[in-house]
């Protein structure tokens, strides 16, 4: 039976698959902190029809064999680190963070999770929360009388008390970082997780140790180019479309010889 | 049957049909993996063959008949993309990367590695990358560089080199699947002398998919021609019954 049939039936999978990582990047496009994700191809496996090594019937040594490829499969789904647009918006708690660096964010089970968007608040207790209501980590805490509160771009917090022109420090915010934040797993919301790929976080100073800089009333917007999807999201059209063009040959031929009965 | 000549057309005609349609899978899979990374396109070759019909029946029962000879492998490079990935290799020029799987050691150009539990540098089906000493270790949490000779460094210290792999031009390498290729026993790899890795790169495939299309139309055209061979033979059998000739 002729094979081109699901090796083309394969690709255009890998194309839709590619085409719904592209739509989640589209989708994204203005989310804070995101990062766009990319999909990986690999080929199937091949069935060798004749084996190079062989001999042939004059006695000669085949060079090469024959091998037709299964079609292709999905690898991977990274995402890519690169930065996004930094936005101002005037927010005191909205922190971008220019270079690298993850924020820590402390989930309800304990559990330390990173992430870039910087769009602080403020809970009940005072504590700096994301909007999720996660504090991040270190805990910091602005105290109920706070009229202002300026964010260095090192990570100091400094609260300004009952009008006081004096600022008072009340914690510092510390960065951490992956050697390969490709690595990170995406918990959604925003969230990202440390896994064996990403590498254990270094935490630190911002400024310090290649960590980025904090900066204080400007956002990180998403990394997505809608131009660039676009882009891809018209080649992986054009894919799609050429492995059906695949079944549709198959088909032909198929059909051909059913005609000669 | 006595009549060798009607054989041999039907036979030929038949045989090229069938190469075509073999033919068309190679188009098709290189064309599902037009997107995939590292992937190098396989070229299939026709040949013609005498071969000899009906042994003992006839005397000149001789048909040449035309079948897939091979498939090789275009080792033409693929464009570089970047993506800015510290562990996304690109190789620009000859080389391939040595992989270790349980299967033994093979060899790849696709270039999107990772980092596995024991920290060493893998592909994305785990298989740990070789250097001259055996797996690359990237440990600890500083920032990775990988220069263009394959020198890997963190935070400005050597943790390795990625050698690559060269096979003399005509190696004919096989095809296992998720990019990784074998050499045939007979022939040892040579290191690259000068390697040219891309940090933050990935090699592309190397299909075009203008001509492979154009292949696969080509190769549904000439099945066409043959259909109408194998047709009009059946045709004239169909006559000659009526004659009576048989």
């Amino acid at each position: 039976m002729i094979k081109a049939l699901s090796i083309a039936a394969s690709g255009m999978e890998a194309q839709q698959l590619n085409m719904d990582v592209i739509a989640n990047n589209l989708a994204n496009v203005n989310t804070s902190g995101f990062k766009k994700s990319r999909a990986d191809f690999q080929d199937l496996l091949y069935q060798t029809i004749r084996n190079a090594g062989g001999n042939t019937s004059s006695g000669t040594e085949i060079p090469t064999g024959i091998q037709v490829g299964l079609g292709t499969r999905t690898a991977a789904i990274q995402k890519i680190f690169t930065s996004g647009d930094i936005t101002q918006t005037g927010n005191e708690l909205d922190l971008a963070i220019e270079g690298p660096g993850f924020f820590q964010v402390e989930m309800p089970d304990g559990e330390t999770v990173y992430t870039r968007a910087g769009t602080l608040k403020k809970d009940s207790t005072g504590r700096l929360v994301t909007s999720e209501g996660n504090p991040i980590v270190p805990q910091i805490s602005i105290p109920e009388n706070a009229t202002r509160v300026t964010i260095h771009d090192d990570g100091t917090v400094e609260a300004f008390l009952d009008g006081s022109t004096e600022g008072t420090q009340v914690g510092n915010i510390e960065l951490a970082n992956f050697s390969n934040p490709a690595g990170l797993m995406s918990l959604g919301r925003n969230l990202l997780q440390e896994t064996p790929a990403s590498g254990a976080p270094t935490t630190g100073t911002p400024g310090l140790l290649g960590l980025g800089t904090i900066s204080q009333g400007y956002i990180e917007g998403s990394n997505v180019s809608v131009m660039e999807e676009m882009v891809n999201m018209i080649a992986g059209q054009r894919a799609y479309e050429i492995n059906s063009k695949a079944i549709k040959t198959a088909d032909e031929m198929l059909q051909m010889t059913n005609n000669l009965v | 049957m006595k009549d060798v000549a009607y054989n041999a057309g039907l036979l030929s005609a038949v045989s090229g049909a069938m190469a075509r349609l073999q033919a068309l899978d190679v188009a098709a899979n290189n064309l599902a993996n037009a997107k995939t990374i590292g992937f190098k396109r396989d070229i299939p070759d026709f040949e013609s063959r005498l071969i000899q019909a009906q042994r003992g029946r006839s005397r000149d029962g001789l048909v040449t008949i035309t079948r897939l000879k091979e498939t090789r492998i275009d080792r033409k490079q693929g464009d570089l993309e970047t993506t800015g990935n510290p562990f996304d290799l690109g190789i620009d020029g000859p080389g391939f990367f040595k992989v270790r799987t349980p299967a033994g050691d093979r060899y790849t150009r696709q270039g999107n590695l990772t980092r596995d539990n024991q920290d060493r540098l893998v592909t994305r089906e785990g298989y740990p990358v070789l250097g001259a000493s055996g797996p690359i270790i990237v440990s600890g949490d500083g920032e990775v560089e990988i220069s263009e000779d394959g020198s890997v460094l963190i935070d400005e210290q050597e943790a390795g080199v990625i050698t690559l792999y060269e096979f003399p031009a005509g190696t004919p390498l096989e095809k296992v699947g998720d990019g990784l290729f074998i050499a045939p026993k007979t022939t040892a790899p040579t290191t690259v002398a000068n390697p040219r890795l891309i940090q933050g790169a990935l090699e592309a495939g190397n299909v075009n998919v203008l001509r492979e299309m154009t292949r696969m139309v080509t190769y549904e055209r000439e099945f066409e021609t043959y259909q109408k061979m194998i047709k009009a033979y059946g045709q004239l059998a169909t006559k000659a019954a009526e004659l009576g000739a048989f």
